[in-house]
């Protein structure tokens, strides 16, 4: 009995925080290619950045991560438009 | 000054009207001049709930466009000459109303009232604002369910933006019975879920309460959690009414089993 209980308390939380965090399914993906385009112009790199999403105490660390092979030199900067 | 506090859920139907009307007859017996704000344009209105419709002449918005004075359109409850309702008006006349409409008319009533209640419409649109942006205190009620539960959550996000002096959640409809065999989340757990301070537990009630006019059976269950809950904002206290207590022992194990059985 008491198990059933945790586990809806459990559930009920999730809910919460995930309503919270309010991210949906294609969430991760658009903010990681809004990102590469992004760091694109700073960095040279390959592939797209990595994300970590951790929640603590109903807080939210956003951790995004990508292996530079090279900084671009500031001339390489793009204009202004 | 009076005390002004919007009374929210984000979901409809879980009991803001209700807590609304019998919190403020609390407030009222204690001897404090209550006043019901309703801007919720909708049906089961404050008046309706405490069964004053009939005396309805006027309402908030003849008080807004001038049609009448605002004492005019007060209603006095009968038993309670201390308790007061501003009726809404009607779902067409909404939007001749502003929020700063509403403001102005409850900060003429601050010298009249110790306590202004505002009971705001379901939903987090344009009438849920009009309602906070009246109000220096909130009181979120929920139901001890998720769907509820969702909604209050975010309120309770929703009302950070409005720099109001407290946020205080009350849970309604609680079954003892229920949450002593785990089938119904206690309002400790829900307190700390929804990150806001735990000011009352009410009963769910088995007897129809409401629309009597009338206010409470003074020895009902409700009747005591609404006191303790008035106490509570009166006094800044925090004893909230146990729902369990009725069902532990050897005759609350029988209530049980009758409830269970029924
Ligand atoms: N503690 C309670 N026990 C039983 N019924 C309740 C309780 N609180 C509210 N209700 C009922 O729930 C319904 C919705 O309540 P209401 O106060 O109109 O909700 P809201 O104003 O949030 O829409 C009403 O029929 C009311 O009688
Ligand atoms: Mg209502």
């Amino acid at each position: 009995m008491k198990k059933k209980k945790i586990n809806e308390l459990t559930r009920v939380q999730n809910v919460l925080e995930n309503d919270r965090l309010n991210v949906g399914k294609g969430f991760n993906e658009l903010l990681a290619n809004d990102l590469n385009k992004l760091f694109k112009d700073y960095f040279d790199f390959s592939g797209l950045p990595e994300l970590k999403i951790d929640k603590e105490n109903g807080v939210y660390r956003v951790v995004v991560s990508l292996n530079v092979s090279r900084v671009r030199a500031f001339n390489i900067l793009p204009d202004e438009k | 000054m009076a005390r002004k506090i919007v009374i929210t859920s984000g979901k409809g139907g879980v009991g803001k009207t209700t807590v609304a009307v019998n919190l403020g007859a609390a407030l009222a017996d204690m001897g404090l001049r209550v006043a019901l704000v309703d801007v919720d344009f909708g049906l089961n209105n404050v008046d309706v709930v405490m069964g004053v419709e009939k005396k309805v002449v006027y309402d908030l918005v003849d008080v807004v466009v001038g049609r009448c004075r605002l004492k005019q359109a007060l209603v006095q409850n009968e038993k309670r000459k201390n308790l007061y309702v501003l009726p809404s008006g009607t779902e067409n006349t909404a939007n001749m109303v502003t929020g700063q409409n509403v403001k102005l008319v409850i900060e003429n009533m601050n010298v009249m009232f110790d306590y202004i209640f505002i009971d705001s419409p379901a939903g987090i649109d344009v009438g849920f604002h009009r309602a906070v942006s009246c109000a220096d205190e909130a009181i979120v009620v929920a139901t001890p369910n998720l769907t509820s539960l969702r909604d209050a959550d975010k309120v309770v996000s929703i009302l950070k933006s409005y720099k109001l002096n407290s946020v205080g959640l009350v849970v309604n409809r609680a079954r003892g019975d229920l949450m002593l065999s785990d089938k119904m989340m206690m309002p400790s757990d829900i307190q700390k879920l929804l990150k806001t301070e735990l000011v009352g537990v009410l009963p769910e009630e088995d007897v129809v309460f409401l629309s009597s006019g009338y206010g409470l059976p003074n020895k009902s269950d409700s009747a005591k959690a609404y006191k303790l809950l008035a106490q509570n904002l009166h006094k800044n206290t925090r004893k909230i009414y146990d729902a369990t207590g009725k069902y532990l022992g050897f005759f609350g194990s029988i209530r049980r089993n009758i409830k269970r059985s029924i």
